[in-house]
């Protein structure tokens, strides 16, 4: 089975945090410490893309 | 407002976007528009104007601490503290000696961050057109993707990051001699609200790190 961390690793490391340069805002891991095959990405959306959440 | 749904949606369709396939790999998604444990707080007779909240705001050995929670517990705060992490930097590289030279010498710069606003600022653009960042691509910005040189400095922005950012990647709390600044020990007071909370991550927490 294909980890989905495979789409934030670079060169065998996570680039978490990044900033995404999109509406989707800072990117980072959710909990770096998880183990398991269900990881958890956070996302702070800020700016003008979190006021179309409100 | 619009639906958690529709909000849920719309953030599943930008992470495809930026990551093709990610999609079918996500098993759910929760959205929080306000979440208590995201805000920095000062106990009872403690103030962010006060002197151990000044020296939070001071550099330490060429690195700064910018954020929300250096100057207030919003996104004014990040703005605010990225105006002054940046001022102070440029006034630190401009600054010669009597003989025309320059005082100090820095490697790039780069920001140590899961967030802020304080990121899209104009100071942000102006970080990017000196190109003290410009070996890092934009739109996949490793904050922590190189170890830090002798001397580097750094602007970190949030307390809260993981513990790989505090102890496995050598942050700058570490400082380039790997040395944890007493100065910022102090922030710790600024989330008693954070310890031992059913949801908080002790892994994310400041105190984390082994000090001198």
């Amino acid at each position: 089975m294909r980890s989905a961390a495979r789409f934030w690793t670079m060169e065998g490391a996570s680039i978490l945090p990044i900033l995404s340069d999109s509406d989707l805002g800072v990117i980072y891991d959710g909990n770096p410490t998880q183990d398991g095959p269900t990881k958890v990405l956070s996302l702070l959306v800020h700016g003008d893309a979190a006021e179309t959440f409100i | 407002m619009i639906a958690l749904d529709k909000a849920r949606a719309q953030i599943v369709a930008g992470l495809d976007k930026m990551w093709p396939g990610i999609k079918d790999e996500i098993e759910d998604v929760e959205f929080y528009r306000y979440h208590p444990r995201a805000i920095a707080a000062w106990p009872v007779g403690r103030s962010r104007f006060d002197d151990l909240s000044n020296e939070i705001r001071r550099s330490e050995n060429h690195v700064y601490l910018a954020g929300d929670f250096t100057e207030s517990s919003h996104s004014d705060g990040a703005f605010i503290s990225a105006h002054r992490a940046v001022k102070s930097i440029l006034e630190l590289r401009s600054a010669k000696t009597p003989q025309g030279k320059a005082t100090h010498m820095m490697s790039p710069l780069v920001w140590l961050t899961p967030t802020l606003l304080a990121l899209c600022s104009t100071e942000w653009a102006r970080l990017r057109q000196k190109k003290w960042i410009s070996e890092v691509p934009p739109a996949r910005f490793g904050f922590i993707s190189s170890p830090p040189k002798p001397r580097e400095s750094r602007i970190f922005l949030y307390p809260g990051a993981s513990r790989s950012v505090c102890c496995e990647r050598n942050s700058v709390l570490h400082g380039w001699d790997r040395g944890v600044y007493s100065r910022w020990s102090r922030l710790d007071s600024l989330f008693p609200i954070d310890r031992g909370g059913a949801d908080h991550n002790c892994g994310h927490a400041l105190s984390r790190p082994i000090r001198h």
